[in-house]
C-alpha cells in the first residue's frame, strides 16, 4: 500500500522521521478504511501521510477541517477512538498514538465526512450568524422543546456512550517543593536547576516527549544541538532521586495554596501496567514554575480555515519527527522568522516552495540570505486575498496572494496545494491567569505577556515571552534556583549551571508586526476570515457582536462563543483581541483577552471521579457486635451513618410480627438494644462544668457526681441542636451522650465554641464513640438478668435511682452503668470497651434466657420511644424547633445567664408568631398509619391553604393495639381531642390531637418485676 | 493479610494498644510529671514520632499526643496516669478498644499512601519518622511512618473500630494498582 506524502527514508534519515520506527508497520482504521502508518505517528501524522486531508467537520457550519496545529492547542481535529463500550469520543488526533489495530471514526458528519449533508449550512452562513438561535428558536414557546430537540439533533461534537465507561481511573497525590508544567527547555534547566539547589521537584509534561520543541528549532548549546543537550539533561533528571518526571501529564489548573491538577494519560505508554488509563495528580508544590511555552498563531485571510492550510511549527514538526509532508508545493504567509525556517526544512525534505509571503514591510539577515540563495521567491507587504479549492473545499489549488491594505504591489495567483501559516507566537499564560496572574499586550510580539509577581507561582521561557535561547536558558536558571530557594525557605548558594555557552539562529531583523494583518473590507470575505475555528466564529461575528452592542470582549465571547470549549482560546484569543481592536478603533491593551478558567485541555469525567465507583460511595459503620446481629437474622438499615439492625427476622417471621414481639419483650420482659452508635464525648478538666452550662441549655453546674441530666444544645438562633443525656463521671470528668447522626456536628459543634470563643477555659474535650460500645437493657425484668450477669455488683443497681450513674464490672472488664430509658420502661445503659462489645452482649443475652430476653433493632425502639412521647431530634423537630415547640421548655434553664441560643429564643420569631407544637395523634381507623411527613388540614379537603402541621413519627403500637402519631402542628388548631385530617394516598383520614403520653408508667413497664415463672 | 503479589503488605497488630494523652503546653508542671511517669521526653513539634519509654510517642498538635505500644504496657500506664492527672488538667484516654492498629510495609507504601489522599502524600514525603491525622476514603485515621535501619518505611495506622471494615477493603483495592508509578527514584528517561 502506498503512503504517497511520507517522506522517503533516503531523505536525511538522522533528522526526518526522529519518532517514527519504519521497521515497525502497523495499520488501523479511520471511517472504515485501513490506514497503513509506523510505530510513533500519531493519528494526525498518519492521515496526513496518507493523504486525508480532512480530519473533521466543523461544529456550527460543518465545513471541512483537516490539521491545523500539531498539539493539543489544534482546535479542529477531534474524532472518536475504539469501539463499544472503551470508544472514547473527542479524542485530539494530533495527540494520540496509533496502535495497531486501533478504529477511529471522524464525527460530526453524516452520511459520511466527505459528503456530510449538513455542509449545505456553509452555503447559508451568512443567515446563520451568531446568536442567530437564541433569537430564532424563542417563538412560539409551545414549539421550543421540538426547537431543542432538532438543535441537539445537529449540534455537539461526538456522541456519549449509551452504556457504561469500562475504561479505569484513579487520582493521586503528590506533595514537592517546585512542580515544573513543561519539559522544554526552560521547564528542563529550571528543574535542574531546582533540584541542583536541594528541592523536591516534580515536571509535568503534557507530551510523551520531553524536551519541548527542541527538535524542531535549529540552535546551540555547549556547541551540540538543543535536542541533544535536552536529552543529556533529561537522562540527568531522570538519575535524580530527587526529581520525578511526569510526561504524558497536562496541567490541566493551577488553584490556591499552590495546588495543581494534572491529567496522566496512562494507557498509551509502555510504562503503565494496562488497567489505569487515566489518572489525576493533586499536585501540591510549595512553588510552581510554568514552562508552558508558547502557541503559534493562525493568520486571517479568506478560507482560512480550508485543511492543507497548517501552522509552520506544525509542518516544521510533521516531517521532522513523522517524515510526513502536507502536500507537494507549499506556499508560506507569514510575520515573522518561523516562515523561512519551514521554507528551508522544506527544501531539506524535498518539498516545493512557492513563495514567501511576508506581511512585514521588510525582512533581512542571515535566514533570508539562506532563503533567497536556494531561490524561493519572497514578497513582503503582501498577505493571501483568497485561497481556491477544488469543488469538495477540500484540496486547495491556488492562492492569490497581493499588497497589504495601504501598500502597493501585483496580485498573483500561485498553485500550490498547501499553505503554512505563521502569526505570532503567543505565550501560553492559562495555567498563571487560572491564579490571578496578569497580562499586558505587547506590541512588538502581539502577544499577551504576563505581567507581575507571583507568591508561588514563576514563569519563564518563551510562557514570559523570552524567546532566545540564551536568554531563555539563564533566566529558567535562575527561576529555578529562587524556587528551590522560596520553597526551602533558606538561603541556597546558587549552583553552577550546567550549560555553556548557547546560541540561537535569529537571523532575521525587522520592523515590529504592528498587528495581526488583515487584507479585506468586503463582508462576503469577513464571513469566511475564521478567527475561532472550534466555534465557527468569523470576523463578521465579531463586528455583528459590536453591533448589537457587546463590545466587551467577555460579552462577545457569551455573544459569539469565541474561545470556549475545547480551544480555550488557545488560537483565536490573540487574533480576537487584534480584530476587536481593528473593529473598535481602540488599543488591544484595551480590549484585553477573555478569562482563561480550568481546564486547561478538557477532562474525561471518569478521570475527575476517581477510583472505582463501589469506593466512592460513603461508607457505612459498623456495630462492635455487628456479626451477632448478622448471625442472628437482624435486618440491617444504614441509618445515621451506621448500619444497625432494623428488626431481627428470625425464624422467617414477618417484619410487622418481628416489632410486635420485640416492642411487647420489652414492655413485659426485657429487651436489649445495640445503642453502640450514639455519640460519646468526655470532657475533662477544672473548667468542664463551666463549659457545659454555657453550651447546655440546660443547668449543669448543679449536676453531682454520679448523676446524669437530660440537657439539650441549642445553636445561636435558639433552635434545637441535638440532645442526649450529660453524666457526671467525676467532679471534672463528664460523659456526654449524642443522637447516633449528629455525633460528629455535636463534637465540631463543642471544639468550635471552646476554641473560638473560650479558649481559656480549661477542658478537654474527646470522642468516646469508638471506644465504648452502648447497650440499652429495658423491661421490667432487667434486674433479674443483670443479677447473674458475672461480676457485677446488682446491689448497687438495686439502690440506684432513675439518672443514676456509676462505674461497675463485667468478668473483670470495667463498665459503666447509666439508669436511664429511651423506650419508658424500667432500664439501663451498659457501656463497656468495644473490644469487649460480643462477650457482654452475648453474656446478657445467655443470662436472660430464663427471662425472655429479646434483642431488639431501631423500629421497635422508636416505636416504644413514641408511645411514651420521647422525641428524636431531626425526626420530630427540623431546624425551625425551638425547645418550648416539643414541650421541652423544662429543660431550658432561664436563670443562667447565659447559653448558646439564649438571645436566639427571644427574638419575636419565637415568642410572638403563631408556631406549631409537637402533639400525639390519633387516627380514628385505629390500623391507619400515616405515612410520615403527611400533611394535616383542618378540613377534609385538601387545599393548599388548609395546611396546618405535618406527620413526624407514626406507629402501631401493639401496647394499645392502635396506631400512634406524632406531628408538628399550629398551635392554634391545638386543643385536646381537636379533629384534624391527615392526608393519605387515597385522601384524608379524620384523626384526634392527643396531649398525653399514649400509653401509662404501667403499660410502659416501669416498674421493675421479678421473675416469678418461666415463660412458655 | 500478605500478598504475594502485591509490593504492600498490611496485617493486623492486635498487641499494639494506643492511649491519647491530652497536655496544654502552659502547664509545665503536668509536662514534667507526665513526662516522668512516661520515662522520656514528648516531642514538641507537631507531626514528629519519638521513643519514650516503652511507647512511641506521636505529637498530633500543640496539645495532644497519641502513644502507641503493648496494649498491656498502655493499659497500666494510662491507670498509672489517672491520679496523676485526677484534677482534670490533663487527660490521658486509652484508645485501645475503639482504635486497632494495621500494620503498613513494602516498597509501595509511599505510592499507596499517595493514592490514598493528599494528607497521605504528606505522610509519604516524610524522610524522617513521623506521623499525622490522614484521611482514607473520607474517614479520618491516624497513621505513622517510621524507616528500619535499612532505611525501609513501614507505616503503622490506627482506625476507628467501627469503620475498620470499610478501611480493609478500600486498602485492598488501592493496594490492587500500587506498582506504577515509583515515585523520586531513578527512572528510564523519557524520551526526547
Amino acid at each position: 500500500m502506498s503512503v504517497p506524502y511520507r517522506i522517503a527514508e533516503r531523505v536525511l534519515p538522522e533528522r526526518i522521521g526522529q519518532r517514527i520506527n519504519r521497521k515497525k508497520k502497523i495499520k488501523f482504521t479511520f471511517d472504515r478504511k485501513t490506514v497503513p502508518a509506523f510505530q510513533g505517528d500519531t493519528i494526525a501524522s498518519a492521515l496526513l501521510a496518507n493523504g486525508q486531508r480532512i480530519i473533521s467537520r466543523s461544529f456550527k457550519l460543518h465545513r471541512p477541517r483537516g490539521i491545523l496545529s500539531y498539539g493539543s492547542n489544534d482546535p479542529s481535529s477531534l474524532i472518536s477512538v475504539g469501539t463499544g463500550a472503551s470508544r472514547t469520543p473527542n479524542t485530539r488526533a494530533t495527540m494520540t498514538p496509533v496502535r495497531n489495530g486501533m478504529v477511529s471514526e471522524s464525527q460530526n458528519n453524516w452520511p459520511s465526512l466527505k459528503k456530510d449533508w449538513n455542509r449545505y449550512f456553509d452555503r447559508i452562513k451568512r443567515f446563520l450568524p451568531a446568536g442567530f438561535y437564541y433569537k430564532t428558536f424563542m417563538k412560539p414557546m409551545f414549539l421550543v422543546p421540538v426547537y431543542q430537540r432538532v438543535l441537539r439533533f445537529f449540534a455537539g461534537t461526538g456522541t456519549l456512550l449509551n452504556n457504561r465507561d469500562i475504561a479505569k481511573y484513579e487520582h493521586y497525590f503528590l506533595n514537592v517543593d517546585v512542580l515544573v508544567v513543561g519539559g522544554g527547555l526552560s521547564g528542563l534547566v529550571v528543574a535542574e536547576a531546582a533540584s541542583t539547589s536541594g528541592a523536591k521537584v516534580c515536571l509535568v509534561d503534557e507530551n510523551s516527549f520531553l524536551g519541548g520543541l527542541s527538535d524542531i528549532f535549529d540552535g546551540q548549546i555547549e556547541d551540540i544541538t538543543c535536542l541533544d543537550w535536552a536529552r543529556k539533561c533529561v537522562t540527568r533528571l531522570a538519575e535524580n532521586p530527587n526529581v520525578h518526571l511526569l510526561p504524558d501529564t497536562t496541567a490541566t489548573g493551577i488553584y490556591d495554596h499552590g495546588l495543581a491538577i494534572a491529567c496522566e494519560r496512562c494507557s498509551d505508554h509502555s510504562k503503565n501496567n494496562g488497567s489505569v488509563e487515566e489518572r489525576l495528580w493533586k499536585i501540591r508544590a510549595l512553588h510552581t514554575v510554568l514552562a508552558t511555552g508558547a502557541i503559534e498563531q493562525p493568520l486571517l485571510f479568506p478560507n482560512n480555515d480550508i485543511p492543507g492550510i497548517h501552522l509552520s511549527s506544525t509542518i516544521r514538526a510533521m516531517i521532522i519527527r513523522h517524515a510526513v509532508s502536507p502536500g507537494r508545493r507549499g506556499l508560506i504567509y507569514t510575520t515573522n522568522d518561523d516562515g523561512y525556517k519551514t521554507a528551508l526544512l522544506m527544501i531539506d525534505a524535498g518539498i516545493e516552495v512557492v513563495k514567501i509571503v511576508d506581511a512585514r514591510l521588510h525582512a533581512q539577515g542571515k535566514l533570508v540570505d539562506l532563503v533567497k540563495a536556494n531561490g524561493i521567491l519572497i514578497t513582503f507587504a503582501s498577505t493571501i486575498l483568497e485561497v481556491i479549492t477544488d469543488n469538495s473545499d477540500i484540496h486547495i489549488q491556488s492562492v492569490v496572494t497581493g499588497a497589504l491594505q495601504g501598500t502597493s504591489g501585483i496580485t498573483t495567483k500561485i498553485d500550490c496545494d498547501f499553505i503554512s501559516v505563521s502569526g505570532s507566537w503567543a505565550p501560553v499564560v492559562h495555567l498563571w491567569c487560572h491564579n490571578g496572574g496578569k497580562l499586558e499586550y505587547d506590541e512588538n510580539s502581539v502577544c499577551m505577556r504576563p505581567v507581575g509577581i507571583h507568591d508561588y507561582i514563576s514563569i519563564v521561557g518563551s510562557a514570559n515571552n523570552v524567546h532566545r535561547i540564551e536568554n531563555l536558558l539563564e533566566e529558567s536558571w535562575d527561576r529555578g534556583h529562587a524556587a528551590a530557594q522560596h520553597a526551602l525557605g533558606k538561603r541556597i548558594r546558587k549552583p553552577t549551571p550546567s550549560f555553556g555557552i548557547s546560541q540561537s539562529v535569529e537571523a532575521t531583523t525587522s520592523e515590529p508586526v504592528s498587528q495581526i494583518v488583515r487584507c479585506t473590507e468586503t463582508l462576503e470575505k469577513d464571513y469566511s476570515e475564521f478567527v475561532d475555528f472550534h466555534n465557527d466564529v468569523t470576523i463578521a461575528d465579531l463586528k455583528l457582536a459590536c453591533r448589537e452592542g457587546y463590545a466587551s470582549v467577555e460579552h462577545m465571547k457569551r455573544f459569539t462563543t469565541l474561545g470556549m470549549a475545547p480551544d480555550q482560546g488557545k488560537t483565536s484569543t490573540m487574533n480576537a483581541a487584534v480584530t476587536l481592536s481593528d473593529i473598535l478603533k481602540c488599543p488591544v491593551e484595551e480590549i484585553g483577552t477573555t478569562t482563561y478558567r480550568p481546564p486547561f485541555t478538557p477532562l474525561r469525567l471518569g478521570t475527575i471521579a476517581g477510583t472505582q465507583p463501589e469506593f466512592r460511595t460513603r461508607a457505612f459503620r459498623q456495630l462492635p457486635a455487628i456479626n451477632w446481629h448478622r448471625d442472628n437474622g437482624a435486618v440491617l438499615d444504614n441509618t445515621g451513618g451506621w448500619s444497625r439492625p432494623l428488626y431481627y427476622a428470625r425464624q422467617k417471621t414477618r417484619r410487622s410480627m418481628a416489632i410486635t414481639s420485640e416492642i411487647n419483650a420489652a414492655r413485659n420482659y426485657a429487651g436489649l438494644f445495640d445503642a453502640s452508635s450514639l455519640g460519646k464525648i468526655e470532657i475533662k478538666g477544672p473548667d468542664a462544668v463551666k463549659f457545659l452550662d454555657l453550651v447546655y441549655a440546660t443547668v449543669i453546674e448543679t449536676l453531682p457526681v454520679g448523676r446524669a441530666r437530660y440537657g439539650i444544645l441549642l445553636n445561636e438562633n435558639g433552635t434545637l441542636l441535638d440532645d442526649g443525656v450529660v453524666s457526671r463521671l467525676r467532679t471534672n470528668l463528664f460523659v456526654i451522650y449524642t443522637t447516633s447522626g449528629n455525633a460528629d456536628l455535636v463534637l465540631n459543634h463543642l471544639e468550635k465554641w471552646h476554641q473560638t470563643e473560650w479558649p481559656d477555659l480549661r477542658l478537654f474535650i474527646t470522642s468516646v464513640t469508638e471506644n465504648y460500645a452502648h447497650f440499652s437493657l429495658s423491661g421490667p425484668r432487667t434486674i433479674e438478668i443483670l443479677r447473674t450477669l458475672e461480676g457485677f455488683d446488682i446491689s448497687k443497681l438495686e439502690a440506684s435511682r432513675y439518672l443514676d450513674v456509676w462505674e461497675d464490672h463485667f468478668s473483670g472488664i470495667e463498665l459503666r452503668v447509666l439508669r436511664v430509658s429511651f423506650s419508658g420502661a424500667y432500664g439501663v445503659e451498659l457501656s463497656i470497651p468495644s473490644n469487649h462489645a460480643m462477650e457482654l452482649w452475648q453474656a446478657l443475652m445467655h443470662c436472660g434466657i430464663e427471662d425472655s430476653i429479646t434483642p431488639i433493632g431501631i423500629d421497635a425502639m422508636q416505636t416504644l420511644r413514641a408511645e411514651v412521647g420521647y422525641i428524636v431530634i431531626g425526626l420530630d423537630t427540623d431546624t425551625d424547633t425551638i425547645p418550648a415547640d416539643v414541650g421541652l421548655d423544662w429543660a431550658v434553664s432561664e436563670s443562667k445567664p447565659d447559653f448558646i441560643g439564649k438571645p436566639g429564643l427571644l427574638q419575636d420569631a419565637h415568642i410572638d408568631a403563631p408556631r406549631k407544637k409537637l402533639v400525639g395523634i390519633l387516627t380514628k381507623h385505629e390500623n391507619s398509619v400515616p405515612e410520615f411527613g403527611s400533611p394535616i388540614f383542618d378540613r377534609p379537603h385538601i387545599e393548599p391553604g388548609n395546611v396546618i402541621g405535618h406527620v413526624t413519627s407514626a406507629y402501631y403500637s401493639p401496647t394499645i393495639n392502635r396506631s400512634i402519631s406524632l406531628a408538628l402542628v399550629s398551635e392554634k388548631h391545638i386543643f385536646e381531642g381537636a379533629v384534624v385530617h391527615i392526608s393519605q394516598s387515597t385522601g384524608t383520614t379524620p384523626a384526634n390531637i392527643r396531649l398525653s403520653r399514649f400509653i401509662t408508667k404501667e403499660q410502659a413497664g416501669a416498674s421493675p418485676s421479678r421473675r416469678v415463672e418461666r415463660r412458655q | 493479610m500478605m500478598s504475594r503479589k502485591i509490593p504492600l503488605q498490611f496485617k493486623d497488630k492486635s498487641s499494639i494498644g494506643a492511649f491519647c494523652l491530652r497536655l496544654r503546653p502552659q502547664n509545665w508542671q503536668r509536662f514534667q510529671a507526665a513526662e516522668a511517669e512516661l520515662d522520656g521526653v514528648l516531642p514538641r513539634q507537631p507531626r514528629t514520632l519519638h521513643q519514650i519509654g516503652k511507647f512511641r510517642a506521636l505529637c498530633l498538635g500543640p496539645d495532644e499526643w497519641w502513644l502507641f505500644g503493648s496494649a498491656v504496657d498502655i493499659t497500666k500506664t494510662v491507670q498509672k496516669l489517672e491520679p496523676v492527672f485526677s484534677d482534670g488538667a490533663a487527660h490521658a484516654i486509652n484508645m485501645t478498644a475503639g482504635w486497632p492498629a494495621i500494620g503498613l510495609s513494602g516498597p509501595a507504601l509511599a505510592i499507596f499512601l499517595c493514592k490514598v489522599s493528599r494528607s497521605g502524600s504528606d505522610l509519604a514525603s516524610m524522610d524522617k519518622a513521623g506521623g499525622r491525622r490522614i484521611s482514607i476514603a473520607g474517614i479520618q485515621i491516624i497513621a505513622t511512618m517510621e524507616f528500619d535501619k535499612s532505611n525501609k518505611a513501614h507505616s503503622t495506622i490506627f482506625v476507628p473500630r467501627s469503620y475498620m471494615p470499610a478501611i480493609k477493603q478500600h486498602i485492598q483495592h488501592l493496594a490492587k494498582s500500587v506498582r506504577e508509578p515509583v515515585l523520586f527514584t531513578k527512572q528510564t528517561p523519557p524520551p526526547v
